[in-house]
This record gives structure tokens, sequence and C-alpha cells, in this order.
């Protein structure tokens, strides 16, 4: 049996008698060697090392719009599902609360919602905490990035203050100023989404280049867009139309022609922002509870109301009623067969999601001019609502009186803006979410003006503590 | 640690050796007389004076005497003392032989060994020659029953598969259950490392015949050398070292077949036709079918008879699908070996050939292995060696128990239909009511293979009679390939119209360096001290990469290069190290009083940077009572002992759920981490995807045991008894966090629970003599409570839970209560709780109803084996039985399987037992076609799972030498092995060792789901020695 040589048995006892002290003093490790107990992640980046050149500012800036993306679902659902445009289909307790309209603090959406707002924040936080000090940035960017991250956050809170009243108000990263923090009240909210808004109205681009980073990324007609649906919700109505027509006037979205591109395309020339989901990737919502496209089509938790069919199969839909659409087949007991064509799955691609559009514009403007007792005319209200009918090929309105004109606009909402995050918060600004739901559902309560502050929050959240919205 | 101060001590020590070093020095080894192993922990004195020292792990000892008449004590308990004058020798060989009064085992203790007499903490050891020739795959099988307090479970009858084990119950909620796995002194990979969720098992590429004895360490004086990996307990694994003489070869050969240790029955064409016959009328009656609903029922028969009405109809076709998900299993198995050596050089070397097919289509299992062990004594002071294992395992592999294709779904097929569709002459495939897993069996194929290499070198150099430095280098390098095809006949099941392509790899490279002294010396003759002080560090690091690949031309091309389209593709790396310093000093005081303490600091990559490094000491005590004056007055008691030891130990193996809900060892979980993989519109981008918790650190158990050692008759009669409370805490739990802080949970250290428990073993040669009878009986029993979860309910399985209050993984659902003789309806237990804290047993048949309340315990309360060992001559006869009882199974498939004709699965015989008039009295209900009744999971599928198994029966026979000896052999054994050969259980399903691989892990316990049961192997084999 030669396996090892003499000579090499030799050699490895010679070197093992020499290496005895070396050996020895591996014992002595104990101070010298910290550093072999941090290898680094090598999938993942350890938090410190994720902001500090100017290459990583990019990557960042994407991770702080898929935040923001997160956003869009919970939109969705609180404007509509909240409201009377679906009733439950399914199984799942969070639709069927909001379908019955017995929404409770423990309702998972609420808590999704919530959190949505929250990582949009952390995100927009932590570049403006980190970008100044990071090196090799330009003037120009910082200042463009920082008012990416202002519009953002400003949108969320904007969402977060609408949904579910006076919320906290983070300003920092750190875990353990966030993890006890007590709501704000609902005006140091609004004051502060103001702010943002402004400041990022100067610095943010007109435009990014292309048409899918126009439409993906904030631009200031998105700001812009965003300034108007505030002073709107403010009834502010000379602000709301100005920043209305200030997007309008632009001219860089137009209304398409046919309808159905604003439902079945991606990038359609009206959207003002979108939040996008690449097709055929990891990074769609799938079959996610909240993936709008799982919930409307794949497992049809929930379905369109009798009431907003009734809507749309109605003349002055038009074009419009391809929003939602009927199969035979599915109809049987409480499904009345109906579908929303809103949401595409990833293979339709169009599954991404309005946030603001040219035709909210119109409506935004032809309310405020309501508002401001101009109808008719070339500044009046007909107009902009006459705009959307001859787009939708419905037959246009006469408008004779303001409260008819009101009317008019909200239906004319409907038609547009279904199942895009809006009927609930526009029944609430104009103060008629009660009469309206309270004939829709014998389950209203005027307590579902607001959303309940998730359960899980109050009880993982010292300072939210008997902070509760009322009712709950 | 101060570096100034341990050089110190290192030059005083080093002088010190010089300056002692006089006189005539005396070396040798000292042997056990029975069978010529080396004894380490010999004491050996110089007579008359304090000088003394001990041998060493191979039995040699160095020792200066100052005359040549000089005389040496040779004591070693449990063998008779010898007395030797130096005279003008310097090399002293001894042998020892047994006093039979008392145990000798020596004992593998890591960083040491000890005689079992002197052990105050609890190790189970199982000496490798017991499961030889045990006719499994891995080692841990063959340790069933054979361990006390060792649960070991096959998560089914697949080769190869992955095996659960718990060493006094389970210590962890999230973080891995397993025990840390030592392999002469490396830490090995232990976890599954492939891409299927059904887990492949590391340890089967080793080839347990190298193995000289497993050592168990159960206890915290025994684990907590093993600080933060400890709390799971430790198993050690030694392999066998060469002996000096003449060099002897051992060649083995066993061949033998497997069967399914149990089948089911089903319906044949006939019962099938009149139960769903049946079962639709019965919906037509009650309106949930319409009327002419039996036209299309008897066109569905027909589809599913292959479009022949008269294969239902007048049973042409009668098909046992069961029979078609099992093969014929042959294995075969070559063992050759040969070890010796001189006084300088000893060695030991193996190889081994395994080929071992499934009882299931398309599983098997083969293991190429080659073992080289090298110890060269230098000169008096330098002993270096070198152990080195090379293994390539080739498992054929099958999907997970939830798969349509795994072979065992095809039960669910009606009898109706035919394996040849003979229409086509090709395989049923597409008109069957399920994929066809048979063609998987044809038109696919499904390899892993692993590369593993193990290895380590060690240097131990003397530095004086009672000092002594060893270092160890080891490696244990993984690498794993999984290749997989399915060919476009199996697009049904893979939706991939042609063809599927799957490569993935995986490389674990585990480093390893111990560097420790140890120390021995006896003073003024009766204070015994010896001790280890070392440390060591481990390093390592894995990577993984994986491609799909689908639209191939043929099936010819299997490989992702010729597919038209690359659908999925990745690869990811990890890494952990540990740092680690230990201690142990046992000190024994007039061979009476013992003492033993012990520690480790741990420091780990996964741990926060608040809590880097932890500290797990463990004390324990133990008192011979035998020894002392007033019990040589009872001379049938040869051992009395008691023991106590109490210690901490921790838990490093983090574990996450990963965003698509498998859970994955997480070596950053303390670390604030962003992730790259957050694109927006197909930009990528990168978010953050985990919070940090500096603080996150070890899961803590503190263990009391307290135990008894006893002996009686000399000797003849054997054993322990123990008791301990294991609690755990700072359990690792994903707590939620505010959502304001922008993430939603953290993992931290927050919950507590405990086990608590008992074992009993006992050992009794019953004869002696020509005819020898040995017994030995292991039994113990366990309860896993969980104290504190933070109010979070945990879910695994189909319906465990982690419930406060209650056992580990408690199957929590509704209450079957049986059918309503009136109606045939499904009734359950309504079960909510009364205003007085009972619960209301009223009935009802909407299972919305009725409450979900705990039903049992998927984990036993009691768990035993017995081993009686027959010799006679040349003949011996071994046969082990192996139980476990208080446990139940939930079987996930009967719903499907046993759901009185709600679909279209074949049903379970019993099903015929359906109710059908009013006053019928059964527990099956009413055959509704489509009308879920009584198909709720519920305790309708649950049973209890008690077995008694007999696990293990060998017959041997070994020629009288007189015949061998003119073969030019010295040893020829023939014999016989059945594993597995009769399982007594009231277990309804395959089999009651059971837990879906699908679902397995720490809350997913006790779930069977087509699980294929274990297999009943038998073999014929020959040993032979020259």
């Amino acid at each position: 049996m030669t396996i090892l040589s003499k000579h090499t048995i030799y050699s490895i006892a010679t070197r093992a008698r020499k290496g005895l002290p070396l050996v020895a003093a591996l014992l002595l490790l104990a101070t010298s060697c910290r550093e072999v107990l941090q290898p680094e992640p090598v999938d993942l980046l350890v938090d410190e090392l994720v902001l500090n050149e100017a290459s990583d500012v990019q990557p960042v800036r994407l991770g702080m719009y898929n935040a923001f993306r997160g956003l869009g679902a919970p939109m969705v659902i609180a404007g509509a599902f909240t409201a009377d445009f679906i009733q439950h289909n399914g199984t799942f307790t969070v639709y069927n609360e909001l379908g019955n309209k017995q929404i409770t603090a423990a309702n998972a959406a609420a808590e999704a919602f919530w959190g949505a707002i929250y990582n949009t924040v952390y995100m927009a936080n932590f570049i403006e905490e980190r970008i100044g000090s990071v090196p090799g940035v330009s003037e120009a960017t910082r200042k463009q990035i920082l008012a990416e991250a202002r519009f953002l956050r400003g949108f969320a809170y904007f969402l977060g203050v609408y949904t579910f009243g006076g919320i906290p108000q983070v300003t920092t990263t750190d875990i353990a100023t966030n993890r006890n923090i007590p709501r704000a009240s609902r005006e140091e909210i609004l004051q502060a989404i103001l702010t943002d808004y402004q400041a990022a109205l100067t610095d943010i681009p007109v435009a990014y280049g292309d048409r899918v980073t126009n439409k993906t990324f904030a631009t200031k007609n998105a700001v812009r867009a965003a300034l108007a649906r505030y002073y709107l919700y403010q009834q502010d109505w000379t602000k709301a139309e100005q920043f209305a027509t200030e997007v309008i006037s632009s001219n860089l979205q137009s209304l398409p022609a046919a309808f159905a591109d604003v439902i079945f395309a991606e990038y359609d020339d009206e959207t003002i922002l979108e939040v996008a989901y690449a097709n055929n990737s990891s990074d769609d919502p799938g079959t996610s509870t909240y993936g709008l496209n799982n919930i409307l089509v794949g497992r049809r938790e929930v379905i369109p109301s009798n009431k907003v069919i009734l809507d749309f199969i109605s003349n002055a839909a038009g074009e419009r009623q391809q929003t939602i659409s009927f199969n035979s087949t599915q109809q049987r007991g409480r499904d009345n067969g109906w579908t929303v064509m809103k949401y595409g799955s990833p293979d339709d691609a169009n599954n991404n999601i309005h946030i603001f559009r040219l035709a909210e514009m119109y409506l935004i403007r032809a309310e405020a001019r309501a508002r401001l007792g101009r109808l008719t005319g070339s500044n009046g209200a007909q107009a902009d609502i006459n705009v959307l009918r001859t787009r939708a090929k419905a037959p246009t309105v006469t408008l004779t009186s303001q409260n008819q004109a009101l009317t008019v606009i909200e239906n004319e909402r409907i038609y547009e803006l279904a199942f895009e995050g809006h009927r609930w918060y526009d029944l609430k600004r104009t103060g008629r979410l009660d009469a309206v739901m309270s004939a829709f559902s014998p389950n209203w309560n005027t307590k579902f003006q607001l959303w309940p502050i998730p359960q899980s929050e109050i009880q993982r959240n010292k300072a939210l503590t008997g902070s509760q919205n009322p009712g709950y | 640690m101060k570096k100034s101060s341990l050089l110190t001590l290192l030059a005083l020590l080093l002088t010190w050796t010089v300056s002692i070093a006089q006189g005539i020095r005396v070396t040798g080894t000292v042997t056990s007389a029975e069978d010529g192993s080396s004894l380490p922990g010999v004491s050996i004195q110089v007579k008359g004076t304090t000088t003394g020292t001990q041998t060493d792990a191979s039995g040699s000892y160095s020792i200066s005497v100052p005359s040549s008449n000089s005389v040496l004590v040779f004591s070693f308990v449990g063998l008779e003392s010898r007395e030797l004058t130096v005279g003008n020798q310097t090399t002293i060989n001894v042998q020892l032989s047994a006093d039979t009064r008392a145990l000798n085992e020596v004992v593998v203790t890591g960083f040491g060994a000890q005689a079992r007499r002197n052990l105050t903490g609890n190790i189970a050891k199982i000496e490798g020659s017991s499961i030889q020739g045990v006719p499994v795959t891995t080692f841990e099988q063959a340790l069933q029953g054979r361990a006390a307090g060792v649960q070991i479970t096959s998560l089914n009858g697949k080769l190869g598969q992955g095996i659960q084990m718990r060493i006094r119950g389970s210590s962890s909620v999230t973080a891995s259950n397993e025990p840390l796995y030592v392999i002469d002194g490396v830490p090995i990979t232990s976890n599954n490392q492939g891409t299927s969720t059904s887990p492949q098992n590391p340890l089967a590429d080793i080839n347990f015949n190298d193995i000289e004895s497993i050592e168990i360490l159960k206890d915290a004086s025994a684990a907590a050398i093993y600080g933060a990996r400890a709390s799971n307990g430790v198993v050690l694994l030694t392999t066998k070292k060469g002996k000096s003489g003449k060099t002897r070869f051992s060649l083995g050969y066993q061949m033998g077949s497997s069967e399914p240790t149990r089948r089911r029955e089903w319906l044949n064409t006939a019962e099938y036709i009149e139960l769903y016959r049946e079962a639709a009328q019965n919906s037509i009656n009650a309106g949930d079918l319409p009327a002419n609903y039996m036209t299309s029922l008897e066109s569905r028969f027909t589809r599913y008879a292959a479009g022949d009405r008269a294969n239902w109809e007048q049973s042409l076709v009668d098909n046992n699908w069961e029979d078609q998900a099992f093969q014929k299993a042959p294995m075969g198995q070559l063992d050759l070996s040969a070890s010796g050596g001189d006084n300088k050089t000893r060695f030991f070397v193996s190889g081994q050939y395994l080929d071992q097919k499934g009882i299931l289509i398309k599983n098997s299992f083969k293991r190429l292995s080659g073992r080289v062990n090298l110890d060269h004594k230098a000169n008096d002071n330098l002993t270096l060696g070198v152990n080195l294992n090379i293994a390539r395992t080739q498992n054929g592999r099958l999907a997970n128990d939830n798969s349509f294709s795994t072979p065992l779904q095809i039960v669910a097929l009606p009898p109706i239909t035919p394996v040849i569709d003979p229409r086509t002459n090709e395989l049923s495939g597409s008109y069957t009511l399920y994929y066809n897993p048979l063609l998987n069996r044809d038109h696919s194929s499904n390899i892993t293979t692993s590369y593993r290499t193990l290895g380590n070198l060690y240097g131990e150099y003397r530095f004086n009679d009672w000092l002594k430095f060893r270092t160890e280098w080891g490696a244990d390098l993984l690498s794993l390939n999984e290749d997989e095809y399915y060919g476009k006949e199996t697009g049904r099941n893979t939706g991939a119209p042609n063809g599927l392509g799957f490569n993935s790899f995986a490389q674990v490279t585990n480093y390893t360096t111990n560097n420790f002294f140890s120390l021995g010396h006896t003073f003024a003759e009766k204070h015994d001290i010896d001790g280890v002080v070392g440390m060591s560090f481990q390093r390592s690091d894995a990577s993984y990469n994986s491609v799909e690949g689908r639209e191939f031309p043929s099936n010819s091309y299997t490989r992702i290069a010729s597919a038209a389209r690359i659908t999925a593709g990745s690869s990811t790396a990890t890494n952990y190290s540990f740092l680690s310093y230990f201690a142990r000093a046992n000190y024994r005081l007039a061979d009476k009083y013992l003492f033993t303490f012990s520690g480790r600091v741990d420091g780990s990559s996964r741990f926060g940077e608040n809590n880097r490094y932890g500290f797990f000491p463990a004390v324990s005590a133990g008192w011979i009572i035998s020894e002392e004056s007033f019990m040589q007055s009872v001379p049938s008691i040869s051992l009395l002992k008691l023991r106590a030891s109490y210690g901490l130990t921790g838990n490093a193996e983090i574990t996450s759920i990963s965003s698509t809900g498998s859970t994955f060892l997480n070596n950053f979980a303390a670390r604030g981490l962003y992730t790259g993989g957050s694109g927006y519109a197909g930009t990528p981008g990168q978010s953050p995807s985990q919070i940090e918790n500096p603080d996150l650190r070890w899961e803590q158990t503190a263990q009391t045991d307290v135990g008894i050692d006893f002996g009686f008759f000399a000797g003849r009669l054997t054993g322990e008894i123990d008791y301990y409370v294991k609690n755990t805490r700072d359990l690792l739990l994903n707590v939620n966090v505010p959502g304001t802080t922008g993430y939603r949970t953290q993992l931290r250290n927050i919950g507590r629970l405990e086990n608590k428990g008992w074992e009993f073993v006992l050992n009794s040669q019953n004869t002696t003599g020509a005819f020898q009878w040995n017994t030995s009986l292991n039994l113990s029993g366990n309860r896993n409570k969980i104290l504190d979860l933070d109010g979070q309910v945990i879910t695994g399985g189909f319906n465990n839970r982690a419930i406060e209050g209650h056992p580990i993984g408690v199957f929590y659902e509704i209450e079957y209560a049986g059918v309503d003789p009136q109606n045939g309806d499904a009734l359950y237990y309504l079960n909510n709780e009364n205003p007085d804290g009972t619960f209301n047993r009223n009935t009802t048949n909407d299972p919305n109803l009725a409450q979900r309340v705990v039903l049992g315990n998927p984990s036993p309360t009691l768990i035993g084996g017995i081993t009686n060992n027959f010799t006679y001559k040349g003949f011996e006869l071994n046969i082990l039985f192996q139980g476990q009882f208080g446990n139940m199974v939930y079987n996930g498939g009967g719903k499907f399987q046993s759901a009185n004709g709600d679909f279209f699965d074949n049903q379970t015989r019993d099903q015929l037992n359906r109710w059908q008039k009013p006053g019928d009295i059964t527990n099956v209900p009413q055959a509704r076609l489509f009308g879920a009744n009584g198909t709720s999971e519920s305790s309708r599928y649950l049973q209890k799972a008690d077995f008694v198994r007999l696990k293990t029966l060998t017959l041997g026979y070994t020629l009288p030498n007189s015949l061998t000896s003119r073969a030019k052999l010295e040893r020829v054994r023939l014999y016989v092995t059945g594993q597995n050969l009769l399982t007594f259980t009231n277990y309804t399903g395959w089999d009651p060792e059971v837990n879906a691989d699908h679902l397995a892990g720490n809350i997913g316990l006790g779930n069977d789901f087509y699980s294929a049961p274990q297999a009943r192997t038998i073999i014929v084999g020959v040993n032979l020695g020259f």
C-alpha cells in the first residue's frame, strides 16, 4: 500500500512540525478575524451598499416606482369596490366584506393598501435622505429624482388621506421612529401633499424620451393632473380648472379615437401616467390576491353590480360599454355573467393601471366650470363633456342647469372612469356617498366614509392605540 | 482572549514539556483482549508516584518512568487492571480483558472519547456493525428503532428521499429541526439541495458500511460542545480505521428485491359502475342533477372506457391501476474493503457499488463510493492521517406526491380505463380522467446525480504525557445535478406540447478546521482530570443555477441546447461561516464522583451584529454509587450511577419563507437587504426586501437531564433511565411590524416551546455459553408543547398548526360525526364553545357551520425498538421490532379516494358500505355525484397511526473454520435479511410511516397524500474475509 510516498509523508510531517506554531496561532483568531464572520450576501444587497454611487441611483429610482406601482391595485379596489360598482362573487373574505359592505378593521385589502402607501413613502424618503450625499450625481439628475420622489410620496399620501383620513406622516427611514408614530391631522397631510406636489412641479421633466417612459414615469403633466385632482377634491374650482387646462392645452396627450384603446391597449395616447408591468415576466401581479386580473377575470371574485351594468348599457355610455362584457355561460345563481375588462392578464398585455389620463382632465375641468357656473360656450362644461361623448360615439348632452350638469358629470365619470379608482372618492367629495350607497346596499353605514386603519397596524404601532376611525 | 497571554502560556507548556522529559520513555498501545480493538482513555500510572497518563483515541500512550524497576499500572473501568514492571523494555503493548462487572464501551464525544462508565451526559451509540447489510439506501433508515429518543421518519417509499429525524422532539417552529451531522469532525451538508418540493437527501451519499460507530448526542452536557447548532441533537459518524497486522480483505455481496409493504383495495369495474350509477341517481333525485343526467353519465363511462360501451357494461376492462404504479425492484450491492498496516502506518480502504430499483416505476438509486483512511505515526510525538471519501450517487427521481405524474396518483383512474388504448395501441393518454402517470414512465426522465467528496487531514502532536494538540482540516464538497426531460407525450401534465427540459446545478463547498489541545492527567491517584480546549472555523459557500427549455424537435433531443425556447433560468448563491471556541473538562474523583464542564462560544455570520457570539455552557455530574464501600455488599449490582446535567444549546439553522412560499435556509436573516428583482415597466430596479434585525440570534434551548445507569448480575443486565426537560426560547418568528416602517414582517427571536420526555434502555444477556441470547430494548416518550408564538397561528400540511398550548403541528380541523341514519347526510359536530367552556356536540350537515378543533397529534408520544439476537455455533438470528404510538395520520387524499362517489376517482372498497336507505348505520355517507357529501377536510380522514413493525430480521450462518481455511479464507458468512417484513397497524392507508413529501416540514407532519408505502425487502448475502 503506497498511497502516499515516504517522501510525501515526510514532507507533510516536516511541514506540520514547522507549521505548528502557526496552527496554534489560529486559536488566537478571536479579535483579528472579525471579518471572517461577515461574508456578504451574493444575490441580495445589504442596504448600506444600495445607494452609494451615481450608478446606484437609477435602480433605486426604479425600485421606488416598483413600490409606487403597488398602489395601483389598492386604489382601484378602494375606489370601485367600496362603492356601488361591484358585487361579491367569490370566496375571499376580503372581497366578501367589500362587496357586502361589511368592512372590518381586519380587512386584508386595507392592510395591503396601507402597506403599499408606506412602501412608496419609504423609498421616497430613502432617496431624499441619501441622494444628497451620493457622489457623482449631477445637480439636474438629483433635482429630477427628488422631484419624482416628492411627487410619488405626495400621491401616496393623497390616496392615504382620502382612504383612511389623517394618517401617520413618515419623514424618515429610521425603523425605530416609524414603528411608533401617531396619526397626523388630515390638514397636516393635505398640506404635506401640496408642498410635495408644488416642489415636484418645478423640477420634474416634461418628458423623458420614448413613449413608454413618458407614460410610466412622472412628468410635469402628471404633477399638474395630480394638482387638478387635488384642487377638485379641495373644491378650489379655479385652480382645478387651471391645472386641468394646462394639461389639456399642453397637447402632450390626446384622446385616441377608439375608446377600446383605453381598455385594451398599453401606453395609449391619452395616458398621463400609468403604472407598468412587464409582459410575460415575473414582475407581473399574476394570481396574487390583489392582482386585478385575477380578482376581476381569473377568479371573478367580484363582478360588476347590476347597477353599474345598467349604467353601461345605457345609450349615454356609448362605446364605453366595452368596460364590461357578458358571457352567458357564466350566468348562474348570483353570478350575472358580466366581467370587468379593463385589466388584462400578462399575456393580454393590458395589465397596466391608469393613474391619470386625459379624459379625467376634461371631467375635472367640466366639473370645475359647472361649479363656477359656466355651463355652455367654449369655456363651458358642456363642451368638455361632449368631447368625451363624441369620442365614445354616444349622443352629446345639453346642459341646462348646474344641478343637472353635476348629475351628468357624475354619471359621465362612471362611464369614463369606472374601475379606475374614482367612484367612492367622488361620492365622498360631492357629499353624496351615504345617499347613493344606502340605496345600493342595506348594510351601508356612514362609517364607510373612511376605511378602517388596519387592525394589525393599531396592534403593532402603539402610538395608534385608540385612534381607529369612528365606527370600527 | 489576549494574544500575548496565550502565547506565554503556550511557551510555558513547551518548556515544561522539556523539563519533565527525563528518565526512561515507554511507549505502546493498549488493546482489548476480546477483539484487539484499541482502547482510548486507559489510565497508566507509575505505581507509588503521581506520574500518570492516558491512552489517546488510538489507544497509544507514552510515559516517562524514573527507572527500570518502575511498575506501570494499566487500568480502565470495566476492564481488569494489569501491573507490569518496565525492565529494559521501551515498548510495552498491553492487552486488557474484560472485567465482567461493568461496561467497557467507549463513546465518541466530539473532540474526544470517553468510557461510558465515566459519562455524565446522554449519548446513544450504535455500532456500525449492527447496521451493516441493512438493505436501505441511507444510514438514518437503518437507525430506526435502535436509539431511545430518536424518531426517524421516511417521508414515503421513494428511494433517496428526504428523511425527518427528531431527537427528543421538535425544538423549533420555523428553524430546522434536523440534527447536526458530523463525520470525522467535519460538519456536513445534510439539508435538501435539490429544486423539487420533494426533498432529496445529501446523507444518502454516504456508504454506511464505512461507519465504525454512530454516536447521537442528546442532552445538553453531551451536545453543548457543538454550541449554536446542537439544540436538535448531534449525530457523530466515525469511520473505520485501519488495524495494524496482516492485511485483511473483506468482500460482501448482497442481492434481493423489494415490494410495497401493503396494497390497498379498490373498486373493480362492476362495483365502480354500480356506485357511480347510484351516486348519479341520488343526485338526480335530490334535484342537483337534471333528470336526463344518466345519459351523460353513461357517455362519460364510455369515454373513460376507451370509447367502447362494452368495456364497462360487460366488464371487458377491469383494470387494477395500483398494480401499474409498482415495478419489480431488484437490488444488488458489492462491498470490498481492506485494512491493515504496521506499527507506523495503518490503512483502511473500501469501495461500494449499490444498484437498487425502487418499488415505484422509474425510481432507482445507484451509489459508487470509495474511501481511504490512513494514519501514520511519523515519530513518537507526531501522528498524521487522512480520511477521504469520494462518492457518486445517481437517483432516478419522481415528481412529488402532489403531482398527477407521481406513480401512485394512478389509483385515481377508473378501473374501466384500459392501460393501452385499443384504438391507438398506445398508452391511454388524452381521454383518461386524469393524467396517466405511465406516460411519464415511458416518455420522461428525471435523474439527479450527486458527486460528493468528504475528506479531512489531521495532525496530532504529543507534547508530553498529558498534553497533545490536534489539528483537523476537512472539506465536504457536494455537487448536485438534476437533469429532467419530459417528452411531448407528457404535455397534458407539463403544459408543454413539444417537450420540456430542465437542468439544475447545485454546488456546496464546506470547509472546516478544528484545532484543539487535549489534556489528561491523574493526580494523587484519585484525581483524574482530562479535557479539551480549542477552536473551530467553518465556511460554507453554495451556488445554484437552473435552466428550463421548451419546444424540442423530438424526444431524441433531451438537452436544452435543442430547445427552441428557453423559458426559465436563474442562478443564486449564498454562504455562511462559524467561528467557535470550545472547551470541556472532565474531573473524576476517586473514580466515583464525576463532573463535566463544557461550553462553546459560537460566532456566526447568520447572527445579527449585536449578538454575533453566543455562549453555550453545560455542566453535569455523576455519582457511581456502586463504587461506594457500602454497595460492595450487594454483589448483584455491578453498576449504579446517578447522572444529572444542565446546559444551553442553540439552533442557528434560521429559515425564511421565500416569495414563492418555499422554506429556505436564510443565511442573511439579520441583514437589511435589497433585492434586484424589482423591475418597473421591464427595466431593472432594486427595492428593500428585508428589514434588518441586528439583534437576531440563535434559538436557545435549556435542557435538564437526570438519569440512572444500572447494571445487574455482573453486567448481564444493564440499562439507563433518563428524564429530560428541554425549554426552548427565542424561537424565530416572522413578526409583523407596522406598515409605517415600509415593511411587513421582521424575523425576531420571540417564541417559546418545551419538550419533556423520558427514555428507557435495557440490555440483557439472557443466556451465555454456546447458545447466546441478547435482548436490547429502548423506549422513549416525548411531549412537545408550544408555549408562546406571540399570538400567531402558523399552519402547514392540510390542516396542521402550531398553536400555543398544544404540540407542534396538531391536526386542527372540523370533526366528523358520522352519517345521519335517516337521510345519509355526512354530519359534523358543531363544536362551538358553550359559555361554560364545553363544546357544543350537536351535529350539522353543513361543514361551514362546524368549528375547527384540535383533533390529534402527528408526533408519537411513545417510540421504541426491541432487538433480540441469538447465536448458536455459526448461526445467528437478529430480530428488530420497531414501533411508534400515540400519533395520527391525516390522509389528504381521502376526499378523492374515499368520497362515496363524489367525483369519478376510483374509490377504496370500503366505500361500498355507503348509506343506501333510511335506518342504515354506517360511517360512509350516501353516494352523491358532485354532492360533496362528507368530502370536506375533516376528521373523517384522520386515523390513529400506531404501528409495530418487524423492521429487520437477519438469519446468518458463518461456516466453521475447518471448512473455510481449506479454501484459504478466514471467514465465510451467508445471510438472509428481511426489512419491513411485517407491519401491525390499524391505519387503513398504505403505510403508517408517512409524511407526504411536498408538505413535510416542521409543521407539516403526519400527512398522507398518495404517498408510496415503505418497501419490504428481502436479500441474501455473503461476506468473505481473507
